[in-house]
């Protein structure tokens, strides 16, 4: 596990080289003159301006203490962002209850101690809102099982 | 008369069968969403937005703006009876609501609530009644460099008022200000960090950005938090008898009530500031102005008046710089805005002009809606109190659900979900490190305005500089943005150089 800092430090160098980025790809585009200035120039200043107020961050006070972990959950990171991921993949390929099943079953699994009544429960409520609120009155072009 | 004949307009247009039963539906589900502390107004606004689009214009703001306002009267309930905010303005109502829940007071303390907060949002409502008008009408002389530099007040504002981190924010709204250039330049029509993206070329959507940000990053965050319930559910019941209270308790009431709102509204209609920030001050100020500031913290009715007022006071007051400059006075006014464009209306001096009725027909109606909330919360009480038991293994892939199907049905198109996923992954780790992603939707909103303004006033200077300092009025909001900047900065340098002897 590594400590708070260093995890801090190393989001603040991708947001500098993120603000580099933004620069440099700016300065691809006309920055134009003052009287008329083009598409490049307020990206070029805002990628600079980006560097300074993470550079400016190093000089305030920092939040925690030298040596505490970082806070992340990776389980609830993964399960949540596989939750989405499998809803985009499934909805339009395979169906809206499929996608609706696949992302219950992911979170449940996620938040640990599933429960198979929650579950159903979960995935019956949604699917009926789903196909009334969404496709019948929305109509949002999804299908309940998208068959072919 | 004028005020007479805009009022009837209001009334024309917030009390058709529609506007009443869409207000009814944001106030309901802003309490809802608001007594549950897993998800704030913010994701609720953004996850509903979607399902606005079929709506009229007018009715689809009326139901946002419910949300909005009704979230701060149904975070106060878990507040009072479980020391668990359903929304960050309602933590200081916990302070003393808490305790007179534990002293058997919950009722009156549920009462007050409401009474106070309705209050609140009325005195609000009269501001902006007499001051949104107004300044649309002043701001009618601005031309781009004001406007520019109103701007800027308000995402430095914004970075500096709210508390936390300086910097930090300043981060953000930069972030945000970068987001806000992709797509299409509408001037030159040059691609800007599409990367041949062609769902991008419209730019990154709102609905992906707010709903990434604030939905699934606060899932991912509040799964986290396995201790974060109290494991007590209140288990009393509410008696409408013991809501009532007693005619010296009323008397003690008004008057912190009245200085809440008075501070609210003041607080809101900053540009950049919010409920939080505003119900924090009511109540420090209440304690320091009080007789006897040590019953503060034991169940002080003053300690539940003040802040509650003040929250709401400050919601409504948020209205007056969105709707008369088009600049948001809090990061959920910044949606209700992106929510106006995407109807096709644009908030600022014209707008008051151009959209009579929708303006008037918004401010009767936050007087609608205060009154629902009003009459709601004192009867439903008991509803209340059994969906915020509601387990977390069946709301939160609800709330996913919702947040899947909205960003779908943008543009019915995955991409916006997988743009959802990234956004929610990017807000979770800034949450982690303590950047506060609610400056990223700011700039997101402002970022093409500010830069339109900028090349506008620049091609009215023939690319002088200097037009920003020599109009009076920008030269004081800049000033003032400068002051904001360099006065957190001076304070931590000095009390750097005191701590180094």
């Amino acid at each position: 596990m590594i400590s708070r800092s260093l995890a801090e430090k190393c989001l603040s160098a991708v947001m500098i080289a993120f603000g580099l980025v933004v620069a440099w790809m700016g300065l691809d585009l006309s920055i134009g003159r003052l009287a008329r200035i083009g598409p490049g120039l307020f990206p070029v200043c805002l990628g600079i301006l980006l560097i300074v107020f993470v550079i400016g961050t190093f000089f305030e006070r920092p939040v925690t203490e030298e040596g505490e972990p970082a806070e992340f959950d990776i389980r609830a990171m993964v399960s949540v962002g596989a939750a989405l991921l499998a809803f985009a993949l499934l909805a339009e390929n395979v169906g809206l209850i499929p996608a609706i099943i696949a992302m219950v079953v992911i979170m449940a699994l996620g938040m640990g101690r599933p429960s198979l009544k929650a579950m159903l429960l979960t995935v019956v409520l949604l699917s009926a809102i789903g196909l009334f609120l969404f496709i019948d009155l929305l109509r949002l072009p999804l299908q309940p099982f998208a068959i072919g | 008369m004028d005020l007479l004949s805009n009022l009837a307009l209001g009334v024309e247009t917030a009390f058709t069968p529609s506007a009443l039963f869409f207000c009814f539906v944001g106030v309901f589900t802003g309490t809802f969403i608001g007594a549950l502390p897993g998800i704030g107004p913010l994701a609720a606004i953004s996850v509903t937005l979607p399902l606005t689009f079929g709506l009229d214009p007018a009715v689809a703001l009326i139901m946002l703006a419910g949300i909005f306002y009704g979230a701060q009267y149904g975070g106060s309930i878990t507040s009072i009876l479980l020391n668990l905010p359903g929304t960050a303005s309602t933590a200081v109502t916990a302070l003393d609501g808490y305790p007179m829940t534990k002293n058997g007071r919950a009722g009156l303390a549920l009462f007050l609530n409401a009474a106070t907060s309705f209050l609140g949002g009325s005195f609000a409502v009269l501001l902006v009644m007499a001051f949104a008008p107004l300044i649309a009408s002043v701001a009618l002389s601005f031309n781009s460099t004001e406007y520019f530099s109103i701007m800027v007040l308000g995402l430095v504002a914004a970075s500096t008022l709210s508390g936390g981190s300086v910097m930090k924010s300043l981060v953000m709204v930069t972030f945000g200000l970068i987001l806000g250039l992709v797509g299409m330049d509408l001037n030159s029509g040059a691609m800007r960090y599409t990367f041949g993206v062609l769902q991008l070329s419209d730019g990154v959507s709102l609905i992906a950005l707010a709903m990434g940000l604030f939905g699934v990053a606060e899932i991912m965050n509040k799964m986290t938090a396995r201790d974060s319930a109290t494991g007590e559910i209140y288990s009393g019941r509410i008696r409408l008898s013991a809501m009532l209270p007693r005619r010296d308790e009323l008397r003690r009431m008004w008057m912190p009530a009245l200085r809440g709102s008075v501070i609210g509204s003041a607080v809101g209609a900053l540009p950049g500031t919010g409920p939080s920030v505003a119900s924090f001050m009511a109540y420090a100020m209440e304690k320091r102005a009080s007789r006897n500031p040590e019953k503060f913290g034991k169940g002080a009715i003053e300690g539940v008046s003040a802040p509650e007022a003040a929250n709401n006071a400050a919601v409504q007051a948020a209205f007056i710089p969105t709707l008369s400059l088009g600049i948001p006075g809090d990061v959920v006014m910044a949606v209700l805005l992106g929510a106006m464009m995407m109807h096709g209306v644009v908030p600022g001096p014209q707008f008051i002009a151009n959209e009579p009725a929708m303006f008037w027909g918004l401010i009767v109606s936050f007087w609608i809606g205060n009154l629902m909330l009003l009459l709601l919360n004192i009867p439903l009480i008991g509803l209340w109190v059994k969906i915020i038991s509601i387990p977390n293994r069946i709301l939160f892939p609800t709330v996913l659900f919702f947040i899947c199907l909205g960003s779908y049905s943008v543009a019915n198109n995955v991409f916006d979900v997988y743009a959802t996923l990234i956004f929610g992954l990017i807000g979770y780790v800034l949450i982690v490190f303590r950047y506060h992603p609610a400056p990223v939707l700011l700039g997101f909103i402002l970022g093409p305005m500010m830069e339109e303004n900028l090349r506008r006033a620049l091609v009215i200077s023939r690319g002088d500089l200097m037009v920003f300092v020599d109009r009076p009025v920008s030269l004081v909001l800049l000033s003032l943005s400068i002051l904001l900047l360099v006065a957190p900065l001076l304070a931590g340098t000095r009390k750097l150089l005191a701590r180094n002897g």
